[in-house]
């Protein structure tokens, strides 16, 4: 059916607002990082070209590297901790019990919340010394006391934990509804081959939800390359910066030190690692249809 | 299918480690409800003269009912605009495919690749040129600008209607804005519901665009009276975490009552909002 020119002119103030929202407050952002990651922005002053001299300062800044490698850290040990007992737990869901529907609903809800809120929640019971619960249990098994959010290490391991507690139960019920779409008679040929769980859980489940996973993991490495509630309500960024998220990173340089030109090429390094990870998600979607 | 035979045993394991992972909720709860005494001797048991005080005290003042307004105010704008918007760019590219549109097709789901933080700075000057800093409908208008996501569900589905829906409907005189707000939008019932609850998940938890946009006080959201009163030195949690509850019903009610369309939603798209 041929569109009359009248009508052209309608859908296109349709698409209008979209673009336009889109442009001004995605958009038109973006390539000012770009611009501002490659001049010397000052106020009051034109802009001018420095080329890499940004880049150069903020990977020599201790605290822009510092804050990439706890990121890398935190996207890579929760990606990978996630996925492992996403999987675990999903094949447990495939188990027949009589509350299985309320216990997926109970370990997906902590996704539906603030994630500040989880850090909140989470951080008396991780207190260091014998105030925590987790201390005090530790404790009541002849255990010694763990500096949780006071020991660098301890802090990184209470921002995986509260990760893993926020994300489980979604990812595992994810792969559930995938592993309920295998064809059951596969199972049966396990069967008779004489596979036990392990190996069907191996040879047949994981094998065939595994397309699916890979894209979950790009998904779960990107979400994980935008920490930044998680650590800034459960330590602060600290003990001294340790925990300091890529986003923190940005708004200390940016918005409190107005070094707005090692704070925008960081802006421009957390862009590309996150473009580099949603073009192989797309790849990898490609593949899974095709 | 044969029904399989139900297990005791799974129950006795998972259950325990559902008690572990819904604890932190429990003690929030049973937080809210103990005096400031009761939660220095006793914050993880149960509350032995449970009280509605720190609840009271959360809303004393005008400012805390102004506060939770805001929060549905910003959400409920958010959620609406944004289903509009996107609704409606998906429809004008699936039955406008001119070489045009489909290049702004692509162009608007180019938000896939970009995130907040590398939008920030830039944003943060914008907000203060423009005026937009301290306004709700500022935060309104950055959550009606991240339509990837919803635009890219509702072109899926408005792709795979029939397009004799929209011819009959043409054929009996209905415009192009009559067609899409009587035939497509509603026939899009289901990918919307999907979306809505995204769409609601993401503005009403939303902490870093509010904590940078909206500094003064009686403009903020739910979410930035509790870090305002965590932040200070000696923390009243009981009060705090009562507003925490009450950041939590409407989430709390959404989960119940879209249980079905998150999963599905999320295993159709491959997506999480």
């Amino acid at each position: 059916m041929k569109i009359k020119g009248r009508d052209k002119i309608q859908y296109q103030l349709f698409l209008l607002p979209a673009v336009v929202l889109f442009t001004v407050f995605v958009m038109v952002p973006l390539v000012m990082c770009f611009v501002y990651s490659f001049t010397n922005y000052t106020v009051g002053k034109p802009l001018e070209f420095v080329g890499l001299k940004n880049y150069i300062a903020a990977l020599k800044d201790d605290l822009v590297v510092d804050s990439i490698g706890f990121t890398l850290l935190f996207a890579v040990v929760t990606t990978v901790g996630i996925t492992v007992l996403a999987l675990i737990l999903a094949i447990a869901f495939t188990k027949n019990c009589y509350t299985g529907k309320l216990q997926r609903a109970v370990l997906y809800f902590p996704s539906c919340i603030s994630l500040m809120v989880a850090g909140y929640a989470w951080r008396n019971l991780m207190a260091s010394g014998g105030e925590g619960l987790i201390n005090r249990i530790i404790m009541l098994f002849g255990g010694e006391a763990v500096g949780w959010l006071s020991s660098p290490f301890w802090a990184k391991m209470g921002i995986f934990i509260v990760a893993l507690w926020i994300d489980l139960g979604w990812c595992a019920t994810l792969f559930y509804a995938y592993i309920q779409s295998i064809d059951e008679s596969l199972y049966e040929v396990a069967l008779m081959e004489g596979a036990n769980a392990f190996q069907k859980a191996w040879y047949v489940t994981i094998p065939l939800i595994w397309p699916s996973v890979m894209i979950n993991l790009t998904l779960l490495l990107s979400q994980g390359l935008k920490v930044y509630e998680i650590p800034q309500a459960l330590t602060n960024g600290g003990p001294m910066r340790t925990t300091y998220t890529m986003t923190h990173a940005i708004l200390v340089r940016g918005i409190t030190e107005w070094e707005f030109g090692i704070a925008s090429a960081t802006g421009v390094i957390i862009f590309l690692m996150t473009a580099v990870l949603c073009a192989i998600q797309l790849k990898l979607g490609e593949k899974k249809e095709g | 299918m044969k029904r399989k035979k139900k297990s005791v045993l799974m129950d006795l394991i998972m259950l325990p480690l559902c008690a572990i992972v819904a604890y932190p909720f429990i003690y929030v709860l049973m937080g809210a409800f103990k005096s400031r005494g009761e939660f220095a001797v006793n914050p993880y048991g149960w509350p032995q003269s449970a009280t509605i005080q720190n609840f009271l005290k959360a809303f004393e003042g005008v400012s805390f009912i102004r506060i939770l307004w805001n929060n549905i105010f910003i959400t409920a704008l958010s959620v609406l605009a944004v289903t509009i918007i996107s609704a409606m760019a998906a429809y004008a590219v699936v039955y406008n495919n001119c070489k045009v549109n489909r290049g702004i097709r692509i162009y608007l789901l180019l938000g896939f690749f970009i995130p907040f933080q590398a939008t920030l700075l830039p944003l943060y000057q914008l907000y203060s040129s423009m005026g937009l800093m301290d306004k709700l409908y500022g935060i309104i208008l950055l959550h009606a600008g991240s339509i990837s996501l919803p635009f890219f569900m509702f072109y899926g589905s408005i792709q795979g209607l029939p397009r004799e829906y929209a011819e009959a409907a043409w054929m009996d005189g209905c415009s192009v804005p009559g067609t899409f707000f009587r035939i497509i939008f509603p026939l899009t019932r289901p990918v919307m519901i999907t979306q809505v609850i995204f769409t609601f998940f993401a503005t009403w938890n939303d902490y870093l665009a509010p904590s940078l946009f909206l500094t003064s006080r009686d403009k903020g959201v739910l979410i930035l009276e509790v870090t305002r009163s965590v932040s200070r030195n000696s923390v009243d949690w009981g009060r705090s975490f009562a507003v925490v509850t009450i950041t939590l019903i409407l989430p709390f009610i959404f989960f119940l009552a879209a249980q079905k369309y998150l999963i599905s939603g999320m295993a159709a798209g491959g997506v999480k909002g």
